[in-house]
Formats: structure tokens, C-alpha cells, sequence
């Protein structure tokens, strides 16, 4: 007799025995004590859960020369003959090769005679799914109003393609996938009863391979067996089932971090000379960064499962990434490993990926932008724009250390200015140390300075791109003119009405970030100024350093204002004006008189 | 020594040595792993040592090598109208070298038919009484429901009968199939033993060493590489990119002229697009690495083409070029109209060469 590999060596003969379907060994166990058995039942589930198993211990139940009990007795003749796959009177029936109307047309031919030798006859018809529609319609008849003392039983991985009208005259089992540890204590016997040795990391590492299958958790097992033999430790595990070294992982997220596109490659190498799944090795790398987020946005390790030996290494190298960085190269693993699985080179597309993520920090920035259009100040990403509502509020390490910039960058314009007193003095509620220069937003006599602001501007311009980019353009059409009575009033030179009206509609964030950067609450003032001194005063602005500005309004060319307000008199001007928001750029008068 | 003809994967040899001596082999293995890596010689080597037990190292069973064996049976994928002859010429090119076995069909497969007769024949006992080897080539190609009639006899198959199946997408097979077998993966080769191999059997040092390189750890790969003429592949692929960044019509009449080159022959436009994708590579490497680290391109001698082509198109989207080349690629698998992907690719490469 040749070698019988565990899973038929091990298949179980009683129901106590079958793993974790108890829904369905309990109910059918019931049904036979209390002698309301149905007559056709559908076993579906996933492969290697039980199914076929329970068909043939159900038949044995039936069958048993104990009569019909729960628990049969696997010695009698009838059991015997079950368990040989022998006896005349189960009939199992291979679906998917004896799928046509001719076979149906057989069995139906056969079910009338009794018997033999038994008390029931009981067609296990395994793989259901793969009958004929012709078959499946042939059965109908029979299986709605079978001959007494006849069971059928239907077992199959895809009930979905099972007709809805054969489903209606089956009681329908469904098997559930084993979770992990029942499978490990399952193979835990098995192994003590081959006398082998095995650890538990190994036990759970096969386990969780085997997918809630425990057919697949067998053969493994056995490979494992064969390869290793009586004593298995997990360094040949991993070596056997090409599990992929958590070490690769790391070294692959270094080299990212290191932005090294060599190692990178090299690594790729490496990878694939070991002859690890490209897709596999992707989706692990996915699960890496996956554990990376976790330790960074809990701050615990307690949510990686079976890494007791990482967790200290998760902690340390975490880098410079930002959550949404993370997620970023969590989406590329993904999306590669899903490439990979139909390209034709999938060693091609592990080395794109990695190049993109080593070479992705501009794309994240984009990415973070275009994000926070749509909703702006939640993004932890931009979170130095992300100002500190009041002073007690938690500041995370981030927002303290961009408190520390704003400060060293306050200090040059602030040294020229007289520094009221109580601003010298003011409490630091809460932030961290070096923001100690920012006032309690909430202080109603400050004062800041025109100057400062100016000084402060392409900043204050800056963060409100990043908070909402239309409105950042559209603002730095402007510029501030004059802070009087905690107002700040920005200016807008001749043709940007447009641009007046979208920051006066959204006036709040500007004032959030005025606020922020200041440290003084401000009230937002547009206003239009459209002479030409203005206008050229800005465009200097823009090109140069803030310092540089001049008084923003002086005094206005009396000729060009005289010419312009001539056309502004007239009433239909005016309208149109108002209408359009429109500017005087020419005024001919020949032509409109 | 055991398995001789498989060139390199010593922990799969050592793994079934083992097996065979603690007599623990399963009855059924499904051998995973890209083409050309040994699967199938290590099957027709492993039903040889099944069916010659005894110690008949050394004088195998020579009729096993030669598939005339009557307890051996191998199926491979073939059209279903498919005469004697030709099915006599693959299983010469198995006997001759397992590793060259012909494939000349787009899209074979392997009937139910073949599997309910190797049923039949396992009511019987064997001839030799040694047992019954069946071996599957490119198992992913049974129809779904000679797959599914194999399940049965998969998991319980008489005594003494071994099934041995290769594939090189696990991923298209049914998950029913992939449990009931023990997996055994198979590793690329590396590069150097490729090398070493082609040497040996006398090709030039630097042939060899390009084909080692091409070929992604695929010994049978890199035979066909070098039956190809490797410069006028590149050359061909260069010219293709250059075209698309032409006008429209021009490349209609170059797509109809790369038609009448093919005639027809998808295999020549996969290995145009193959070698295209190669070449997308090497500039996206040219690109991204640093001048000092150049040995991983593939074409070391085109670098001045790559450094023209990065001067001239900085901004190419390398990435997404390479994806349009994969997408065509997969289209061709499903027997869209070569011509039109062509037409489609050109159009398309043109926009993400232009920048993103």
C-alpha cells in the first residue's frame, strides 16, 4: 500500500470530528435523533471545510447497522463498506464527469429498485455546480418526490450555479471557512499522532497559509513532513512555502526612505533570483507599510498580529513619512501587485513600483493639495496650515516644531517695532517652547503692524494656496494696504473685481491664517484700488521681497482719474459696471458719443 | 545523480530524494513556476524514477524519456481538432529536450474528453504493476470542466497512481484543484547558471551572456533569444517608438507594412511589444538611477539613444507608456485585431512621451 497523504488518512468518521462546522453537525445530528431527515441536501462551501466528509458521515449515520444514529458506529459492515467507498447502496457520484442528462437519466432509472442491502440508498452527487441544465431540470421531478428511504446529497464549492429551483427543494448547509487556530489545534493532534515535532509559530504560520481551509493546511503539513521530517522548525517552513522574509520588507521601506534607486533594483534582484511571487512579495510590502501606518497613527504595536519579534523594529523605523505618505505607497503596493498578476513581466513592475515610490515626494505633494481643495484644514498632511484653535488645545510634535519656524521667522520684522508691553509679557498657554513669541489669538487690543504683515505675506499667500489653491491665486491679486481698528484691509488692483469678490466671499480663511502666522485675530477689508501707481506697485511686490513695499496708495495721477470718472458719470456705464463687475480699460469717447 | 537532465533547483531535487526515501510522496503535486524553469523535466524525471523503483539508477527506464511507457501518460493543451501527426511532433520535441516543448497554438486547451479516458484506464490495474504516472503540461489550460471532473479522482485516486501537474499561472487555476495537490514552487534560475549552461553547450561568451540577462531566469527563454536575432529585435522596437511620435497617417502605412512582416504571426508583434516594454525600461532605469550605476540596463550599448531620448522628452510618462505596452500586450492574448492595437499603441505612446 503506497503512502496516503493526512487529509484522506485523517478524514474524519464521526461528526464530533469535523472542524468547526457544529452549525451543521449539530442540526443534521438533531434531525436524525428526532427522524425528520429531508430528503436532498446542498453542502456548499469553500474547498477543504468538510463537505464531502459530512455527506459520507451522514451516509453512514443513515446506513449504520445501529439503525439511524447520530453517531455511527464505523465498526459494522455497513460503515466499513461506506468508508471503502464500496457499498451498494451510496452511491457517489463524480457531478462534474457525470454531468449530462444520459447519467440523470441513468440514476433516475436505478432509483426505483430498493436497497440492497442497507436500509436507505443515498446519491452523494459531489461538484454539483458543473451538471447540465438539462441534468439539473431531469432532477427536479425526482428530487421534489423521491422513493421513500432515498437521500440525496449535493456538495459543492459554487452553489451559485446551482438552478434556483433545485436550491428550493434542498435543505442547505453552508460550511464556514475554519478560522486559524482551529485549524492549528487540529493539526496539533494531527502531528502528535505522527509523532512529529512542530513549534507553535509553524503550526500558525501553515495555518493562516491554508486560507480557512483545512484540506490545504494537510497537504501543506504533509510537504512540510516530507521535506523536513520528524522535526520541523519554521527556518525551513519559510524556505519550503517561499514565505517572504519579513527582512526584505525592511530593507525594501530603507532603501524608500533612503531614496536610493540602486539598492532598490538590486533589491528587486535579489528578490526574484530567490524566486519569490512578484504579486506576493508586493502584497507583503503593502501589509508592511499597512503595520507602518499603524504603529505611527496608534503609536502602539499592539495591532501587528504575529510580529512579536518586529514590533521594536517597526517602532524605529518609521522615517520621516506622514500618514498620508504611507498611504500613498500602501496604494502603489497594491495597485502594482494587482498589475503584476496580469503582466506579462512582473518583475518589470516590481521595479516600477519601487521606483515610484522612492522617487515620490513631489506626487504626494500634489496629491495632498488636490485633496485639500476638497476639504480644507483636515488633512494631517498640511498640517502646519492646520493652525492651533486656542492655546490649550493638544499640539502634536508637528505643529510644535513648525510654532518654533513661525517664531524665528517673526522675529525679523518684529525687532524694528515697538513691542507693546502685555505682548512681552503675555502667558504661552500650552505651545511648545520657542512659540513663545505667538499672542493668545483671542486678545482684542493687539496690535500688529502693517509692516509685518507685509513681511509675512508670501506666507500668509502660501497657506492659503495649500488650504485652498483657487483662493491662494485669487488673493495674491492682492495686497495689504493698511491695518486700521484690527482690520486688515487688502487691496485689489484694476481688473481683479473677480478676484475681490471670491476672497470677500471667503474671507474666514484668510483670516484663520492671518491669524496663524500673525498671531493676531483680523478682521478682513477688501477694497479696490485702481490706480495705476497701485497696480505697478504690486507687480513690483510680486517680483521682489516683501521689505521692499512702499506706501501702497500715495497720491493718483489727476489726469487718468479726471478720464475715467468722466465715463463713470454715465448711467448706462454705470450699470454695466455694476452688472459685470466690470473695469474702464479705454475710453474712447468719439466712438461711444 | 537523480534528475540530471533539470538544470539547477537543487531544493526541489533534495525535497523529493526525501520524499522518495521516507517514502512519503503524495499522490498528487501541482509544479508551480515561470516557463522554462524545469517543471516539466522534473516531472517526466520524476514519473521516471516512480515507475523504475528498485534501484534502476543506472539503467533508467529509458521508455519513460521517450513517452512510450504504458503506465505513463502525458497530456498536454491542444486544439480540439488537433490530427495524429502533430500530436506525434510535440512529443517528439518532449523527447528530444523537455525544456523545448513546441506550443505553436494561441489558445489550446485540454479536453474533458482526455481526462475521462485517463479515468478509465485508472479502473485498471497498471501493466507493470509499478503503478501510473499521469503528468498535466500547462494545467491552468483544462477546461473548466475537464478541471472539475479531475477533482474526484484528484483527491482519491486508485492506489499507486501519481498526478503531476505543471502550471505558470496558479492564479487562473481552481482553488478545488490547487487544494488537493501539494504545491511545489519553482525558482527563476539565476542568471549566472543560465550563463553557465549556454556556454557549455557551446554559444559565444557574449551572446550568452545577453541572452542570461534577457531571459529572466527562463532556461528555455533564453534558447529562444538566442535563436532570434537580438539586434534586429531592438532595432525593430526603437523604430516602432519612433514612429509614434510621427504624424497620423505615416503610421497607418508602417502598421500595414509591420502586418505584412508578421503575416499574421502574433508572435512576432508580442515580441516587438515585448521588446519595446524592455526598452521603456531601460530609459525609466537611464532615467531615475545615477550615472555610476548603469550595469542594470539591459542594453548597456543603447546609451546614447537613452540620453538623447531623456534630453528630448524629460517629462515622458515612463510609467504609463509602459502600462499602454502591458494593456496592448494583454489585448493581443485576447485575440483583438493586431492591427488596430497597433494603430491604438502609437497614438497613444505619443501622448505620454509628450510629458505628463
Amino acid at each position: 500500500m503506497s503512502y496516503v497523504v493526512l487529509a484522506r488518512k485523517w478524514r474524519p468518521m464521526k461528526f464530533e470530528d469535523v472542524v468547526s462546522q457544529d452549525h451543521v453537525s449539530t442540526t443534521l445530528k438533531n434531525a436524525i435523533l428526532n427522524d425528520r431527515l429531508a430528503s436532498a441536501y446542498l453542502f456548499s462551501g469553500p474547498r477543504g471545510v468538510g463537505k464531502t466528509t459530512t455527506a459520507r458521515i451522514f451516509a453512514k449515520a443513515v446506513n449504520c447497522d445501529k439503525g439511524p444514529t447520530p453517531d455511527p458506529c464505523n465498526t459494522c459492515a455497513s460503515c466499513k463498506e461506506i468508508t471503502e467507498s464500496r457499498s451498494l447502496d451510496v452511491f457517489e457520484i463524480d457531478g462534474a464527469s457525470n454531468r449530462g442528462i444520459d447519467e440523470v437519466r441513468n440514476l433516475r432509472e436505478n432509483l426505483k429498485y430498493a436497497a440492497s442491502k442497507g436500509k436507505h440508498k443515498i446519491y452523494i452527487i459531489d461538484e454539483v455546480h458543473m451538471l447540465t441544465t438539462e441534468a439539473f431540470n431531469a432532477l427536479l421531478k425526482t428530487l421534489e418526490e423521491p422513493p421513500p428511504n432515498v437521500f440525496f446529497i449535493f456538495a459543492t464549492t459554487e452553489f451559485h450555479k446551482v438552478p434556483a429551483t433545485i436550491l428550493s427543494r434542498c435543505q442547505r448547509y453552508d460550511f464556514r471557512r475554519i478560522p486559524p487556530n482551529e485549524i492549528a489545534e487540529k493539526l496539533r493532534s494531527i502531528c502528535d499522532a505522527e509523532k512529529v515535532t512542530i513549534d507553535v509559530e509553524s503550526l500558525y504560520l501553515i495555518a493562516r497559509k491554508a486560507d480557512g481551509s483545512l484540506r490545504d493546511s494537510q497537504s501543506l503539513l504533509d510537504q512540510v513532513i516530507s521535506f523536513c521530517g520528524n522535526e520541523i522548525k519554521l527556518s525551513d517552513l519559510t524556505d519550503l512555502l517561499g514565505v517572504i522574509d519579513q527582512e526584505f520588507f525592511f530593507e525594501c521601506s530603507d532603501t524608500i526612505a533612503r531614496r536610493d534607486v540602486d539598492a532598490g533594483l538590486n533589491l528587486v534582484e535579489k528578490v526574484f533570483s530567490q524566486g519569490y511571487d512578484m504579486g506576493e512579495f508586493l502584497g507583503g510590502l503593502a501589509e508592511h507599510f499597512r503595520n507602518m501606518l499603524v504603529v505611527k497613527a496608534t503609536g502602539k504595536t499592539d495591532l501587528l498580529e504575529g510580529l512579536e519579534t518586529y514590533k521594536k523594529r517597526y517602532e524605529n523605523s518609521l522615517g520621516t513619512y506622514s500618514d498620508t505618505d504611507f498611504l500613498r505607497l500602501i496604494q502603489i503596493a497594491s495597485d502594482a501587485a494587482f498589475q503584476t498578476k496580469r503582466s506579462t513581466n512582473p518583475k518589470l513592475m516590481l521595479e516600477i513600483a519601487l521606483i515610484k515610490m522612492t522617487k515620490m515626494d513631489t506626487s504626494v505633494d500634489l496629491g495632498t493639495l488636490i485633496s485639500s481643495i476638497n476639504n480644507p484644514g483636515q488633512l494631517p498632511g498640511v498640517s502646519n496650515s492646520a493652525a492651533p484653535q486656542s492655546g490649550d488645545a493638544p499640539v502634536s510634535a508637528k505643529t510644535k516644531a513648525t510654532a518654533g519656524v513661525v517664531s524665528i521667522r517673526q522675529l525679523k520684522p518684529t525687532i524694528s517695532e515697538p513691542v507693546p508691553a502685555e505682548r512681552a509679557t503675555a502667558p504661552v498657554n500650552g505651545k511648545g517652547n520657542g512659540a513663545s513669541d505667538v499672542e493668545p489669538l483671542s486678545s482684542e487690543n493687539a496690535v500688529v503692524s502693517l509692516e509685518k504683515v507685509k513681511a509675512e505675506w508670501p506666507r500668509i499667500l502660501d497657506q492659503v494656496k495649500a488650504k485652498k489653491i483657487h483662493l491662494g491665486s485669487f488673493l495674491s491679486e492682492g495686497y495689504p494696504t493698511a491695518v486700521t481698528d484690527s482690520q486688515l484691509e487688502i487691496s485689489f488692483g484694476k481688473g481683479s473685481g473677480f478676484h475681490l469678490k471670491t476672497v470677500e466671499q471667503n474671507r474666514g480663511i484668510v483670516q484663520e491664517v492671518v491669524a496663524h502666522i500673525t498671531g493676531f485675530k483680523l478682521g478682513i477689508r477688501c477694497h479696490k484700488n485702481e490706480s495705476k501707481e497701485f497696480s505697478e506697485a504690486i507687480s513690483v511686490q510680486r517680483s521682489d521681497t516683501p521689505v521692499q513695499v512702499l506706501e501702497a496708495t500715495p497720491g493718483i495721477e489727476p489726469e487718468q482719474r479726471s478720464s475715467d470718472d468722466d465715463v463713470l458719470e454715465i448711467p448706462i456705464v454705470k450699470r454695466v459696471i455694476e452688472i459685470f463687475d466690470g473695469e474702464v480699460v479705454e475710453d474712447r469717447k468719439g466712438a461711444t458719443m | 545523480m537523480p534528475f540530471e537532465r533539470v538544470i539547477g533547483q537543487q531544493r526541489i531535487k533534495h525535497f523529493f530524494e526525501r520524499a522518495i526515501k521516507n517514502k512519503r510522496l503524495s499522490h498528487a503535486y501541482l509544479f508551480v513556476g515561470q516557463s522554462g524553469v524545469g517543471k516539466e523535466t522534473m516531472a517526466i524525471d520524476l514519473a521516471r524514477k516512480l515507475l523504475s523503483p528498485g534501484g534502476s539508477e543506472t539503467n533508467p527506464d529509458k521508455r519513460v524519456a521517450a513517452l512510450t511507457h504504458p503506465d505513463f501518460e502525458v497530456l498536454f493543451p491542444a486544439p480540439a481538432k488537433i490530427n495524429e501527426d502533430e500530436r506525434q511532433n510535440i512529443k517528439a520535441s518532449i523527447v528530444e529536450n523537455p525544456y523545448h516543448r513546441q506550443q505553436p497554438w494561441a489558445n489550446p486547451s485540454i479536453s474533458i474528453a482526455s481526462i475521462r479516458e485517463i479515468k478509465r484506464k485508472a479502473a485498471y490495474k497498471s501493466f507493470e504493476g509499478n503503478g501510473r504516472v499521469i503528468v498535466i503540461f500547462d494545467c491552468e489550460r483544462l477546461t473548466i470542466e475537464a478541471a472539475n471532473s479531475l477533482l474526484k479522482i484528484l483527491e482519491e485516486p486508485p492506489d499507486k497512481m501519481y498526478i503531476i501537474m505543471t502550471t505558470a499561472n496558479p492564479s487562473q487555476l481552481l482553488p478545488t484543484i490547487k487544494s488537493r495537490c501539494q504545491v511545489v514552487k519553482f525558482d527563476p534560475l539565476p542568471v549566472t547558471l543560465i550563463e553557465e549552461t549556454l556556454l557549455r553547450q557551446g554559444f559565444e561568451t557574449g551572446k550568452a551572456r545577453l541572452a542570461a540577462r534577457l531571459a529572466s531566469g527562463s532556461y528555455k527563454r533564453s534558447l529562444e533569444i538566442l535563436g532570434d536575432d537580438l539586434q534586429k529585435g531592438q532595432a525593430a522596437a526603437l523604430e516602432f517608438f519612433r514612429k509614434s511620435i510621427q504624424s497620423n497617417y505615416l503610421q497607418l502605412f508602417y502598421v500595414e507594412e509591420l502586418m505584412q512582416r508578421f503575416q499574421r504571426d502574433l508572435k512576432g508583434v508580442k515580441e516587438l511589444l515585448s521588446n519595446l516594454l524592455i526598452w521603456f525600461r531601460d530609459a525609466m532605469i537611464y532615467r531615475e538611477s545615477e550615472e555610476s550605476a548603469l550595469t542594470s540596463l539591459i542594453h548597456i550599448e543603447q546609451v546614447e539613444v537613452l540620453k538623447n531620448f531623456n534630453n528630448n522628452f524629460p517629462n515622458a510618462d515612463l510609467s504609463g507608456a509602459m502600462r499602454e505596452i502591458e494593456r496592448s500586450l494583454e489585448l493581443l492574448g485576447r485575440n483583438v485585431q493586431a492591427n488596430l492595437i497597433l494603430i491604438v499603441l502609437l497614438n497613444n505612446l505619443r501622448t505620454f512621451v509628450a510629458g505628463r
